[in-house]
């Protein structure tokens, strides 16, 4: 292989390690903002449950985590046997814990006289929730957002440690480095370089972009 | 003339869009209390910033003591340390107590032994009645409260000249008497002072000179019962009539 | 179900104690890093801040294992030819990672405190540097403790990168036991645990701190 074939190699990673990071980043919205109304709304014993429960994804490495759904509970439900699955589910179920913090403090920065104004109007908590504060919040949201999805993209690959069989930009590394070895090249480590590259390019300038568009909106409507 | 403390020579200070300052000239002498009084955005803070080097003229000199400031050996934070600044919008150091921020110039500046420090803060925070409150932090003190905080702040460095930059304007009205009445103390112990301030009664009973300014030039001086019965500019004589109208003064 | 633990249990202990060590040392050296980063990008010119921001863009933008890889292979073995001690390795990546993190917290809480502040120690005759040292960083530094915490939290799970170079640390040491005992779900939800009492006391302690320090009506 030259240069550009193990590039293009490394390149051809990306796809699974964005399709992996945006899953479990909608796996955690999907996860994080109903947690976040059960531990608002949902009475004292769901508040000390959904609390209790993020709070251990939040205090566990992703890697612990990965590994116990893909080898610990993969043995008895097979489904999780696949890399792909475990690091996506883990990875989400995971973000979900900390989306719903950043939800919950975005929900807190819209602030009540918003649904009182739209309650007013005569919505009902649903629809105020959704129409007036739902569409605030994200853009508070957005920045905590961005650096959740960042992290989600760079956590990813820990999957490497399932065993190699999610062929991911980190994983694809690993393989460039063992034929390097077998080639006897100068630098068999060299292709960490452009691993690095590739996930700050994935991660960075969204994340970055999503902080800025969030504090302009903000300014601009008096968030 | 006694010997002149602070002096302004031909000072101008442009902002991109605006003057702050054209061409002014002041002198404040030993003992001293001159009042800067005029609308607002007539250049008052930018004055007394320039004064104490807070920000640098862009033309003119600046002088303490006849030392010029302006120049570029001079030692600023030096000069500094012997003129008091008394601030509109306070400007205590949250994360110290009263105590604290009396000492902390004394201990950090002039580099005074800590007993020492706060012998001399204790006279200062007693000299404007806050001997009471050294424990408390800024936030758990009235709004009149920490600006005698500033005000001790400020005196305990001993300065040569103390600049108030309307230190009542950000206060209540039943809180600026107690500052106001602070400063007199200070008037009649002979200190030398420049005060912006709209505070008519105050002005009129403490000021040796009243010095009115407007979009950035020095327009009318002259002593207190002068300006304020007989203001000889149009321009004064309309400021007061609506300070009056509004009732900003305490009168 | 859980019977074999106990034997196990003073290797899952050694890798704790790794971990401890691999998240405290960096994080206690990353706050000198990050506080000088955050120094020069907030006081010091453009040139400093482009530099600053290239160093905390790699560190933030990258996992944390390639950097652990970069460090301990690329750039002594491959680069300089030789060989370095895998802790030192993980010590010293840890730190330029925590340090890059701790910039961002650090410089926010400069940024915190009030420019007004500043003015107010300069008029006193403070220097720049002493009304940094005495008058800003008090301030920042109390702003700043609950983003340390999170980093610390953040630190301590990451301390599971260094598996990328094999040191026994907690995550490295319940795989093998996993792979001796062929027992995953048992070892995975145990190390879980001894992840979650670590950081939960610790943090819980951070929070004392943070209760000790805090000064009444000052919360930025
Ligand atoms: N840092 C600055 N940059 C630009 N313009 C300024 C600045 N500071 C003051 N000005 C302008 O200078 C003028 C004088 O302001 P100031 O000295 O604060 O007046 P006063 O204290 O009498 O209200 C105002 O028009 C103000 O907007
Ligand atoms: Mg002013």
């Amino acid at each position: 292989m030259n240069a550009l074939e193990q590039l293009i190699f490394l390149l051809e990673g990306v796809q699974i390690t964005l399709s992996v990071s945006v899953f479990a980043f909608l796996l955690g919205i999907a996860t994080g903002i109903p947690m976040m109304l059960l531990r608002a709304f949902g009475g004292k014993l769901w508040e000390l449950i959904v609390e209790g429960y993020e709070k251990v994804l939040r205090g566990v490495p992703i890697v612990i985590l990965m590994l116990l759904f893909y080898f610990g509970i993969g043995v008895r439900v097979p489904f999780l046997r696949d890399p792909f699955v475990s690091a996506a589910l883990a990875l989400g179920i995971r973000s979900g814990a900390y989306q719903s913090q950043i939800f919950k403090g975005a929900m807190r920065g819209v602030g009540e006289d918003q649904m009182t104004a739209a309650r007013a109007l005569g919505m009902s908590k649903l629809k105020a929730f959704r129409h007036v504060v739902l569409p605030q919040m994200f853009i508070i949201a957005s920045a905590g957002l961005g650096s959740e999805y960042a992290l989600i993209v760079k956590d990813s690959a820990y999957a490497f440690f399932l065993g190699g069989g999610l062929l991911d930009v980190i994983t694809r590394a690993d393989i460039l480095r063992a034929y390097a070895l077998t080639e006897h090249w100068e630098y068999p480590y060299f292709a960490y370089i452009p691993t690095a590259l590739i996930y700050i390019a994935l991660t960075f300038p969204l994340a970055t972009y999503l902080d800025r568009w969030g504090s302009r909106r903000k300014k601009k409507l008096g968030i | 003339m006694p010997d002149v403390v602070a002096e302004a020579e031909n000072v101008w200070m442009e902002y991109k869009d605006i003057i702050a300052l054209r061409d002014v000239s002041l002198q404040v002498g030993e003992g001293k209390i001159k009042v800067l009084f005029g609308p607002s955005g007539s250049g008052k803070s930018t004055l007394l910033r320039c004064l104490a080097m807070l920000t640098k003229p862009t033309r003119g000199k600046v002088f303490l003591r006849g030392e010029e400031l302006t120049s570029p050996e001079a030692d600023i934070d030096k000069a500094r340390a012997k003129i008091g600044f008394v601030f509109q919008n306070i400007l205590l150091f949250h994360h110290l107590r009263a105590l604290g921020n009396v000492t902390l110039g004394l201990r950090r500046v002039l580099g005074l032994p800590k007993q020492e420090a706060r012998e001399k803060a204790m006279k200062a925070l007693r000299e404007v009645r806050m001997e009471r409150w050294v424990d408390h932090y800024p936030a758990e003190l009235s709004g009149g409260q920490q600006q005698r905080v500033g005000i001790a702040r400020a005196l305990a460095m001993e300065p040569e000249i103390i600049l108030f930059d309307e230190p009542t304007s950000s206060l209540d009205p039943e809180l600026k008497g107690e500052v106001l009445d602070a400063m007199k103390d200070l008037a009649k112990k002979g200190r030398t002072m420049l005060i912006a301030t709209h505070e008519m009664h105050f002005a009129r009973e403490a000021a040796d000179e009243m010095i009115f300014q407007d979009e950035g030039r020095i327009i009318e001086r002259g002593t207190p019962k002068h300006f304020f019965t007989n203001p000889s500019t149009d321009r004064a004589r309309r400021f007061l009539a609506r300070l009056v109208r509004e009732g900003q003064s305490n009168v | 179900m859980y019977e074999f633990i106990p034997k196990y249990l003073p290797f899952f202990l050694k890798g704790l104690q790794h971990s401890f060590i691999l998240a405290l040392v960096p994080l206690a050296l990353g706050f000198l890093v990050g506080l000088l980063a955050a120094l020069a990008d907030v006081y010091r010119g453009r040139t400093a801040s482009t530099l600053i921001s290239i160093y905390v863009e790699f560190f933030r933008g990258s996992p944390l294992i390639v950097q652990a890889i970069l460090f301990y292979w690329f750039i002594p073995q491959d680069l300089l030819g030789m060989r370095i001690d895998r802790l030192m390795a993980a010590l010293l990546v840890f730190t330029l990672n925590s340090g890059a993190y701790q910039k961002g917290y650090i410089k926010g809480a400069i940024e915190a405190v009030h420019e007004d502040q500043m003015t107010a120690a300069r008029a006193l005759g403070m220097s720049k540097l002493k009304a940094i040292r005495h008058v800003v960083l008090p301030q920042a530094l109390r702003i700043v403790i609950p983003g340390w915490t999170n980093e610390y939290a953040s630190m301590s799970k990451s301390t599971s990168a260094a598996l990328a170079i094999g040191i026994p640390e907690l995550a490295n040491i319940s795989m093998s036991v996993a792979s001796w005992t062929f027992r995953s779900f048992e070892t995975y939800t145990f190390t879980a645990l001894l992840y979650f009492i670590w950081i939960f006391f610790s943090v819980k302690v951070l929070e004392m701190v943070y209760e000790r320090v805090k000064i009444p009506g000052f919360e930025a």
